[in-house]
């Protein structure tokens, strides 16, 4: 009887041993390599790569994996760059982490910030690799201070898609380049045809875009390039742009859409015949449109001349504190994924824009091009762009709240609220943001 | 916990003055408090690590200025709750989130408990009834989200389409900003119903047969029943229900995040989604924690108040 009492009490204490020691384990620091079963050292990827473009992706991985030697990549799809870079944040380094991460623009400060990740320009020194192929506008973006922090990888840009048929019906002979332009366009429509002309979903991404493309600064020192931003610059530009969206929807020329995915299926759908959304979805759209798609640059005012956009989309961080061997391999990968015919195959599997300019030489693009011209009129609007500080895009560790503030402030247009106050709103908002923000890493 | 260790200790000692009339047969108190320490420790070490210390390291961030990674940079004492109290934004958030439960919540129950009074009587055909009602139980939020967008949608949803084959116009269900909160509230208040008619269901009919007899004799028509038999002794289900359903329509949060995120013009932001965003968009976790401890302090006023004004109205038999 006694003898089972202790059994039973030295069994609980050993249970409760146990595990305190697993809850520590879980806490003690890795970074140290692993290996595969032949030998090859293993590179572990997080990627926001879902559906046919996580396919895509994969296709990538698994061709580097096959002419590598030393090295395996092996990438893990994290939910979206915002859920894979507060994941990566939670592993601050620790065993279980990745060596490359992929994140959207809007994380880029966020990202260096931490700490968590590495100097991709010391990178490129240290190992030898070839950056003179990387497409100057999308370094223009992930550098700050004459260092890059992520490489680029996966780029897009906002657009206008137009129904072409409507177009055509209603007597629009030329695609519109500025708002003004946009306007005559859609009245024609609306006397033409019982489609409403334009149709827009609360896009912040898009709205920063051409504030960029307006040639205005969206934050300020110079978009966070100078020194850390303070507060955003946007005013002006989004004052035009919502006076524009402002007068179409009392003249009744307007849709608001609840959502990207609602504004593409109402635009398949002949809901409107014009709205703005990301390039990379121009080939799901293109595919899926039974009339004729038609892609135009973002507008401007009339007598402007537009100063471009900035490369936005995806780029691939790389951990802070890696061992030579992995971040060799990283950088061999980085070197692999950026190839000009990696990313020419990669921009027709999905819609980004390849990020090195061999890429445009390739057989690949141009016969991708040649079945998709409106892809290629959206790789023109970055490549065409200037290379200066507007372009570079803001750098701001709160660009998803201020985007969030903007698309706020445009349902509150839709809804009728006034251009000003909807301006005045999202400003403090994001201002305060950015100022507890800072706080954080000052 | 030394407070409960000097309690069980005194427990001891209680049991050792009763031990003149039965002795102890285990080992004295040292010993035995020994024992129980070493019984507790599984449970002591889950609470700590996945309750306690996160808890307090939320209270202590709230405090602070934070990297976005979540670090401690520097103290800024009651900054973060201030800044928040003075965003206009925050405020409305707040404001949402209580007409958000009072939309939800008492509709819930008093549509629930009607459903359950009606399909607690013993006729043919009563379990198809029961299982229609009971079924949104088994139904996902993800699932709900996607199939209330499309009846939903402005242009080609079922509900518009309907009205206006009444001659009605057509309503921005989730895109304006006047309906949107009204919108997802209907389907939130769709998606509690099952459980708590269930819950409801099963103390109805655990009723024992002779209070009705009773209300027959005396003559007493349906509403009687109901408000003097039905209610009062199903009245600890439905506190029970009450509570629930409260404290999950504050942390509300699958249905934001999947239809409205949030919009139209911050309409349906609530409290746990403007959280969320904070935390895991941002990146600013000073912030978070500290709307994370204001919706604690709302949450256990909310409920404290509640079972003061309740508990005396509750019956247990």
């Amino acid at each position: 009887m006694k003898a089972t009492n202790l059994s039973r009490r030295s069994f609980l204490s050993l249970a409760g041993l146990g595990l305190a020691a697993t809850a520590l384990a879980g806490c003690s620091g890795g970074g140290d390599t692993t290996t595969t079963e032949n030998g090859k050292t293993v590179i572990l990827l997080w990627n926001s790569m879902d559906g046919s473009r996580g396919d895509a992706l994969q296709k990538i991985v698994d061709g580097f994996n096959e002419q590598s030697d030393e090295f395996e990549v092996q990438s893990e799809y994290q939910g979206s760059y915002d859920e894979s870079t507060g994941s990566f944040f939670n592993m601050a380094g620790g065993s279980g982490a990745p060596a490359i991460v992929q994140i959207g623009e809007q994380n880029l400060q966020s990202m260096i910030d931490s700490g968590l990740v590495a100097n991709v320009s010391d990178l490129i020194e240290q190992t030898d690799f070839d950056d003179s192929d990387l497409l100057e506008q999308a370094v223009n973006f992930y550098t700050y201070d004459s260092s890059m922090y992520a490489m680029p990888f996966n780029s897009s840009c906002p657009v206008v898609y137009y129904n072409q048929d409507v177009l055509t019906e209603a007597g629009v002979t030329e695609l519109p380049t500025t708002f003004e332009g946009l306007t005559a366009a859609a009245e024609q429509i609306a006397a033409a045809s019982d489609v409403t002309p334009v149709g827009l979903f609360a896009y912040g991404y898009a709205m920063d875009q051409m504030v960029t493309n307006m040639g205005g600064y969206v934050v300020n020192n110079e978009n966070g390039r100078k020194e850390r931003c303070t507060e955003v610059a946007y005013q002006d530009q989004i004052k035009v742009l919502f006076d524009w969206v402002k007068s179409l929807n009392d003249a009744g020329q307007l849709t608001p859409f609840s959502s990207e995915d609602d504004a593409i299926s109402g635009f398949s759908q002949r809901q409107c015949a014009i709205y703005i959304d990301t390039s990379a979805t121009a080939r799901q759209i293109i595919d899926a449109a039974d009339f004729e798609v038609s892609i135009g640059f973002l507008p401007v005012s009339e007598g402007t001349e537009a100063e471009g956009i900035y490369a936005g989309g995806g780029a691939l961080c790389i951990s802070a504190g890696l061992s030579d061997d992995v971040a060799r391999g990283v950088m061999e990968f980085c070197a692999y994924a950026t190839s000009a015919d990696v990313q020419a195959t990669w921009a027709g599997d999905t819609g980004y824009f390849p990020i090195s300019t061999g890429a445009y030489e390739t057989d690949t693009l141009s016969k991708i091009y040649t079945e998709y011209p409106q892809l290629e009129v959206s790789a023109n609007q970055l490549r065409n762009s200037k290379v200066n500080n507007i372009t570079a895009g803001p750098l701001c560790s709160q660009l998803p709240q201020l985007r969030t503030d903007l698309e706020t402030a445009l349902e509150s247009v839709f809804n009728g609220g006034d251009v000003d106050a909807a301006i005045e709103t999202a400003v403090n908002s994001t201002n305060s943001a950015i100022e507890s923000a800072n706080a954080g890493v000052a | 916990m030394a407070l409960r260790s000097k309690r069980s200790l005194a427990g001891a000692e209680a049991a050792g003055a009763a031990a003149v009339a039965v002795p102890p047969k285990e080992a004295p108190g040292g010993k035995r408090s020994l024992a129980g320490w070493v019984y507790l420790l599984p449970s002591i070490a889950i609470f700590a690590i996945f309750v306690i210390y996160p808890f307090a390291r939320t209270i202590i961030t709230s405090f602070f200025a934070t990297t976005p990674a979540g670090g401690l940079t520097q103290f800024i004492g009651l900054s973060n709750f201030i800044t928040l109290f003075t965003d206009p934004l925050y405020t409305q958030a707040i404001a949402n989130t209580l007409i958000y439960v009072v939309l939800t919540v008492p509709l819930t129950i008093v549509i629930a408990l009607l459903l359950a009074v009606l399909t607690a009587q013993d006729l043919p055909g009563m379990g198809i009834f029961r299982t229609i009602f009971s079924a949104t139980m088994g139904i996902s939020v993800a699932a709900a989200a996607v199939f209330w967008n499309l009846l939903f949608n402005a242009n080609s949803g079922v509900l518009n389409r309907i009205i206006e084959f009444f001659g009605g116009e057509g309503v921005g269900w989730l895109i304006d900003q006047n309906f949107a909160l009204v919108s997802v509230s209907i389907i939130s208040i769709w998606m509690n119903l099952g459980m708590a008619y269930l819950i409801l269901l099963g103390a109805i009919k655990s009723i024992d047969d002779s209070y009705y007899e009773s209300v027959d004799i005396v003559g007493g028509g349906f509403w009687y029943r109901l408000r003097r038999v039905t209610v009062p002794l199903i009245s600890p289900s439905l506190f029970f229900v009450l509570t629930v359903t409260l404290i999950s329509a504050f942390q509300s949060f699958g249905l934001i995040d999947m239809l409205t995120q949030g919009g139209p013009n911050n309409a349906t932001v609530l409290l746990i989604y403007r959280l969320y965003r904070d935390a895991f968009v941002n990146f600013r976790i000073g912030s978070a924690s500290a709307q994370g401890v204001i919706l604690f302090i709302v949450i256990f006023a909310i409920s404290y108040i509640q079972n003061k004004l309740t508990e005396s109205k509750v019956t247990y038999q």
